[in-house]
């Protein structure tokens, strides 16, 4: 959205931009390829192949390891490494699965020791796995394999009945559950993605400099922390949900999202507005948090430069220069804001609005959606 | 310990009817038509087309969503953060298989994830599996809030419908506070 001035009533230029991202949803080709990109029921659908061999492959890895587990009684080194895990609560663990049902009462005790089994089987393999590597290794090639046990490691084999029902629909869900995992999709993994040094710390979290291996471009890397019992940190939950929907050239774009079991890291595009020193701020290297070891140094350039569309809109570059001025002192306030030659459009009469009057009272302002299209 | 839960509880009083600090803020908006109008371009995310979660699946789900309900009053959560919840568990069900016994802690870890993404008022992983009797530990909710955040994209951004019906009620000029509280019974 843009506000313009009615034409009727003075000679309109491009004003504000109070934008909305409704107008700003483009269709981005590259996430809808990226397996973590917006999951629209049509672009799920779009993803084929390959699920249910993988989910049979499972299955498949699953009834091995249950009888690998089960003959394990002649076997001494499986069954201590079976055991071991779940030997304090197994009992315990059975009563509470109680509750929940769901499994036929018949079948219940097989299942149940099954489910045990495996779940102690699938501890060991964890346990083993972190100690020898980290999180983002699971998705190696060679590990494969046994990080697709770990991937489930409470459910229990489904019965063969329920298999079969899901037959004739096969098709259709294969597909949708392929993507709905990332598929083989190279987006999303650590691997991806070689962290250089660090470009600046913040509250929760801190960023590098890195580059996409994927995209063969430096990326910015925003590395957050994770709690152990907060999961991911609720504001980048909302960081992630509102950055999807806004693409727009003037809004730092979000490329992806590697998830690892310390970190979370949001892959931004990289935009450098110098690095704050001395002289373009005089007393920054006397604040207590300056830290010039941790920052790199890099000359501040002209905003146009990084958004060339600043050109395209008169006065543009000098009004969100004058705004993103790094002395609090030269930093533009909103009542000079309001004065600076970039709103000469506007009726004067807006500068006159009391603070609680709304600016769609003046005669001739309205909204506008602007239609955006080409992503930088 | 116990004074925390309470203060947590106080505060989000005021959200039962999605009408607290923070939403209300838009109904006064001068943007609220504009806000309304996005809303409604994504009106249809995560929406599951009728029929496409298993018919098997039905009675389960059924008793999950009837739990949610409970769990949403004691979490003293907004009803958006129901409704959205068991809008994506739909989607999750019609995408993928999903065990039975898995439905709770899959509607469950939606739930957590809504409301940290709806607002500041959620617990952690640990007291969620104390509230579900401990049957889960807080390392598989862990686990699959991980899977869940990836199977979604970090996309929690789903309209409130709660909203609408605001909306229409303020559209509506009838001025009146109890009309809010009568449409939510």
């Amino acid at each position: 959205m843009y506000c313009t001035v009615d034409k009727s009533h003075t000679s309109g230029a491009p004003a504000t931009q109070a934008r909305n991202a409704k107008d700003d949803m483009v269709d981005d080709e590259e996430w809808k390829n990226l397996g973590v990109g917006l999951p629209s029921g049509v672009t799920m659908r779009e993803k084929k192949s390959g699920a249910l061999s993988r989910m049979q492959k499972l299955k498949k890895r699953l009834s091995h390891s249950f009888g690998r587990l089960t003959v394990s009684k002649e076997d001494p080194e499986d069954h201590v490494s079976g055991k071991l895990p779940y030997n304090g609560y197994s009992d315990e663990f059975l009563d509470r699965l109680e509750p929940n049902g769901n499994i036929p009462e018949g079948k219940a005790d097989l299942k149940y020791t099954d489910w045990n089994t495996v779940r102690g089987h699938n501890n060991r393999v964890v346990k083993r796995q972190l100690s020898v590597s980290s999180d983002s290794k699971l998705l190696d090639d060679d590990i494969r394999e046994e990080a697709r046990v770990i991937l489930r490691p409470r459910k229990p084999p489904r019965p063969k009945s329920e298999v079969l029902l899901n037959n004739p629909g096969s098709e259709h869900r294969r597909t949708k559950r392929f993507s709905a995992f990332g598929g083989d999709s190279p987006f999303g993994k650590s691997e991806a993605y070689i962290k250089l040094e660090q470009l600046g710390e913040g509250s929760y979290a801190t960023v590098y400099k890195g580059y996409s291996n994927l995209k063969n471009q430096v990326v910015a890397l925003k590395e957050i922390r994770l709690q152990e019992e907060e999961g991911a940190p609720f504001t980048a939950i909302r960081e992630a949900s509102l950055l999807k929907e806004l693409k727009h050239a003037n809004i730092v774009t979000l490329h992806d999202i590697v998830h690892t079991r310390e970190t979370l890291t949001f892959v931004f595009e990289y935009v450098v507005l110098g690095t704050p020193g001395e002289e373009d701020w005089p007393g920054v290297t006397t604040l207590p948090g300056y830290k010039p070891h941790k920052l790199g140094q890099y000359r501040p350039r002209k905003l146009g430069l990084y958004w060339p569309r600043l050109h395209d809109v008169v006065q543009g570059e000098a009004m969100a220069t004058a705004l993103l001025q790094l002395d609090p002192a030269h930093r533009l306030g909103a009542d000079d804001a309001m004065c600076h030659p970039y709103f000469n459009g506007l009726p004067k009469k807006l500068l006159e609005l009391p603070d609680d009057v709304s600016i769609f009272s003046v005669e001739g302002v309205h909204l506008y959606p602007e239609h955006y299209t080409a992503i930088k | 310990g116990i004074p925390k839960v309470k203060k947590t509880l106080q505060r989000s009083e005021g959200n039962r009817f999605g009408i607290g600090e923070f939403p209300s803020d838009r109904y006064g908006s001068e943007y609220l038509e504009e806000i309304m109008l996005h809303e409604l371009t994504k009106d249809w995310k995560y929406v599951s087309p009728k029929g496409s979660v298993p018919y098997n699946a039905m009675n389960t789900r059924a008793i999950i969503v009837n739990w949610l309900i409970q769990a949403q009053e004691v979490l003293n959560q907004p009803p958006a953060v129901l409704f959205t919840t068991v809008r994506m568990f739909d989607s999750v069900l019609a995408a993928t298989d999903v065990s039975q016994n898995m439905y709770q802690l899959l509607g469950l870890t939606i739930m957590w994830i809504v409301t940290k993404y709806e607002n500041n008022n959620f617990v952690t992983a640990k007291k969620l599996a104390r509230l579900c009797n401990n049957v889960y530990t807080a390392d598989q909710i862990l686990k699959l809030e991980k899977k869940m955040l990836a199977f979604f994209g970090f996309d929690f951004n789903v309209p409130d419908i709660i909203f609408y019906v605001n909306f229409y009620i303020i559209k509506l000029g009838i001025p009146s506070e109890l009309l809010h509280i009568a449409v939510h019974y």
